[in-house]
């Protein structure tokens, strides 16, 4: 059983608590935070023992005894907290993405390596059960050869006041990285093959993704954080050349009848795909071997996600290079 | 001047489809009074129109001057290739007749140019046939003009067709599509459908095209380098994000006539369409695995369009998608094919 140190109790925090609690193959040891309403409301109801403050204070404190980190706390300290719990020996989980830039996700990346402990970013759509039989098909041949991905996400608006971490992309990378990564790095594992055009839209909570490829293949995803209520909402078409996969939460939705209208009624996919993350990333250091999505997955969706920022600043296209981009 | 009990309506070619003429065949203010064409068109579009005049009960009359010389007609019905578009509008427009016509508008912006000036200059009412009267394209056009979304943001149209046209890539087979329904393009040909949704449910118009586009499927478009899946990225009015996906996906792709969807992302709300619905779905033994599951429960999407046209002639106003709004439609495919040539973001051409 991986024993699991929490590292931020933020919003994905119960999530989390429930896959661990869930899970057979991991356990919640620890929960720290450096404020004591989350970190204490977090480890009770965890069951585990609450650390008041970072990484590196529970790493020198006499309660060290954990396997692994989930790194759960603002972007902008993701890359810092991975390399102290790496350079600790201890595998790591970290929320998307992985750091505020490419160079600096291949930092955290080559150090997992030196170190020879696992590391794997969280990128949940891989792991969304819907999403799961789509590559399933996919990779059975059933679709034949990917032409035509198109995605859409919406999600409830950011909480927290406006000068919350999320509202400033200063410490949350802006949309490109903070969310963009998950449909960026959803394209490269469907459509297994790196991009040639990057050309993003953008506008006040909303960020649209287009993607073009050698093969002729092609990617469009559309993402708004500005849904005013409910649950969010999900839908994935992807055109193959035999034949077509349709994953979405619309068409076979619940409807709940209880007075007016009927409402929508959406099962918690995302709980699944959390849990199905954590049991991977456990599964994969009790078996000494790489985590199915990577540090490497993770530099390469930040390198697109970087051209897909420079495309919305610019209002140009992003050419990918070998090393880069470059605008027209 | 009194207005006409019934407008006699003139079919000009049925080369491509025979469902524009047809759903005037039966209305209580139209009277379809033949079907006309050049004698000099191709031997098969004849064959084509004659069957048409039969299906209309009306006589095929090759010689367009002196079928209008006889007929008389206030209307002319225009659904010949769409090489041929261009030419036949205009020249119905030149005699006063009102132009309804099949889609796409035509090949060029230039020759939409051409339409434009003459229907314009003659002043009579032009209608680019499309789907905007499909039952939930005005809902969410009510929903969003009603302001219950806010201000909108974004659209995204979804519009895969799930029918072949003609053998797979790599495949061995012989081809069986004749040339006459060889496509010219996805975008090119459907396109019209989504961006005219767009601009139905919105009111607004693209400015700015980055497109993508592939021969990923058939043969026969890839051997002409046109394009059976596409997808656009639009820069719109007032700041709206827009996006297109269109495709001619095959026959496995899809249990009913396609994917047909369209989300709508507003300030405080948003909404996902799905075109067809509501729509029926009848599963038997003894289908064919081409057969068609559902069924659309509405079957005066085309009747609703040509009532709105005779409240256009009736009234002098608008048609539901005139002859410049058809115009900045092409305008739109054309800098999104242009877009995909080049690989950087193309500006929608304005009239000049």
């Amino acid at each position: 059983m991986i024993r699991l140190a929490l590292v931020g109790c933020g919003r994905n925090a119960p999530a989390l608590v429930a896959a661990a609690a869930a899970s057979d193959h991991c356990e919640l040891s620890v929960v720290a935070d450096i404020d004591p309403q989350p970190a204490g409301s977090v480890a009770r109801t965890a069951n585990a023992f609450r650390h008041l403050g970072d990484l590196e204070s529970l790493l020198a404190s006499g309660n060290a005894d954990f396997d692994a980190v989930i790194v759960n706390t603002p972007n902008d300290s993701h890359a810092h907290i991975a390399l102290t719990a790496i350079r600790a020996g201890r595998h790591v989980l970290v929320e998307k993405p992985l750091a505020l830039s490419a160079d600096e996700a291949g930092e955290v990346t080559q150090a997992a390596e030196r170190a020879d402990v696992r590391l794997m970013p969280a990128h949940t759509l891989r792991f969304m059960p819907a999403n799961v039989q789509v590559h399933r098909a996919l990779a059975a041949g059933e679709l034949g050869k990917p032409g035509m991905l198109r995605s859409h996400r919406w999600l409830r608006r950011f909480p927290g006041p406006p000068g919350g971490w999320k509202h400033d992309p200063a410490r949350s990378g802006g949309l490109c990285l903070h969310e963009g990564v998950h449909e960026i790095d959803q394209a490269l594992w469907l459509i297994d093959e790196r991009p040639t055009h990057v050309h993003a839209l953008a506008a006040p909570e909303l960020l649209q993704i287009h993607l073009g490829y050698a093969s002729g293949a092609m990617a469009i995803c559309g993402i708004t954080t500005g849904l005013p209520l409910g649950s969010g909402y999900y839908s994935l078409a992807l055109i193959g050349s035999l034949g077509a996969a349709y994953a979405d939460d619309h068409h076979n939705v619940h409807l709940v009848y209880r007075g007016g209208r009927p409402q929508a009624a959406l099962t918690d996919l995302r709980a699944s795909a959390v849990r199905a993350q954590l049991d991977e990333f456990a599964q994969a250091i009790t078996e000494g071997r790489d985590p199915s999505v990577s540090g490497a997955d993770a530099v390469a969706a930040l390198q697109i996600a970087e051209a897909a920022a420079a495309s919305v600043a610019s209002g140009q296209t992003a050419h990918l290079t070998e090393n880069g981009y470059v605008l027209a | 001047m009194s207005l006409p009990e019934r407008y006699r309506v003139l079919a000009l070619s049925a080369a491509k489809h025979d469902y524009v003429p047809l759903a005037f065949k039966d209305h209580p203010r139209f009277q379809v009074v033949g079907v006309s064409d050049e004698p000099s068109a191709a031997g098969w579009v004849h064959k084509c129109n004659e069957q048409l005049a039969v299906d209309l009960g009306v006589p095929y009359e090759p010689g367009i001057d002196a079928a209008i010389v006889r007929h008389r007609p206030h209307v002319a019905v225009v659904s010949s290739e769409a090489a041929r578009h261009a030419q036949l509008s205009v020249r119905a427009a030149n005699a006063g007749l009102h132009v309804v016509q099949d889609k796409p508008m035509a090949p060029t912006v230039a020759d939409c140019d051409a339409i434009v000036e003459a229907v314009e200059r003659a002043g009579v009412r032009f209608l680019l046939w499309n789907r905007n009267t499909q039952p939930a394209i005005e809902e969410a056009r009510r929903i969003v003009h009603a302001g219950e979304i806010g201000e909108p943001r974004a659209i995204h149209v979804d519009f895969f067709f799930c029918k072949d046209a003609g053998v797979l890539l790599n495949s061995d087979e012989p081809e069986e599509i004749p040339d006459s329904w060889l496509s010219e393009g996805e975008l090119t040909v459907e396109g019209i459908y989504p961006l005219a949704y767009m601009r139905h449910i919105l009111g607004l118009d693209a400015v700015r095209a980055f497109g993508r586009a592939s021969a990923h499927f058939f043969r026969r478009h890839a051997e002409r380098g046109v394009e059976d899946i596409a997808t656009v990225s639009l820069e719109m009015e007032r700041g709206v994000i827009g996006s297109l996906c269109s495709g001619r996906i095959g026959r496995p792709s899809h249990p009913n006539i396609g994917e047909l969807r369209i989300h709508v992302v507003g300030s405080t709300g948003a909404l996902v369409v799905a075109e067809p619905r509501p729509e029926v779905a009848v599963h038997t033994r003894g289908l064919a695995p081409d057969d068609d599951r559902n069924r659309r429960t509405d079957q005066e999407t085309d009747r609703r369009q040509v009532d709105h046209f005779v409240t256009a002639l009736d009234t002098g106003g608008d048609t539901l998608l005139n002859a410049r709004q058809g115009r900045h439609i092409v305008a739109t495919v054309v800098a999104a094919l242009e877009s995909a040539r080049t690989g950087r973001p193309c500006d929608v051409a304005r009239p000049s």
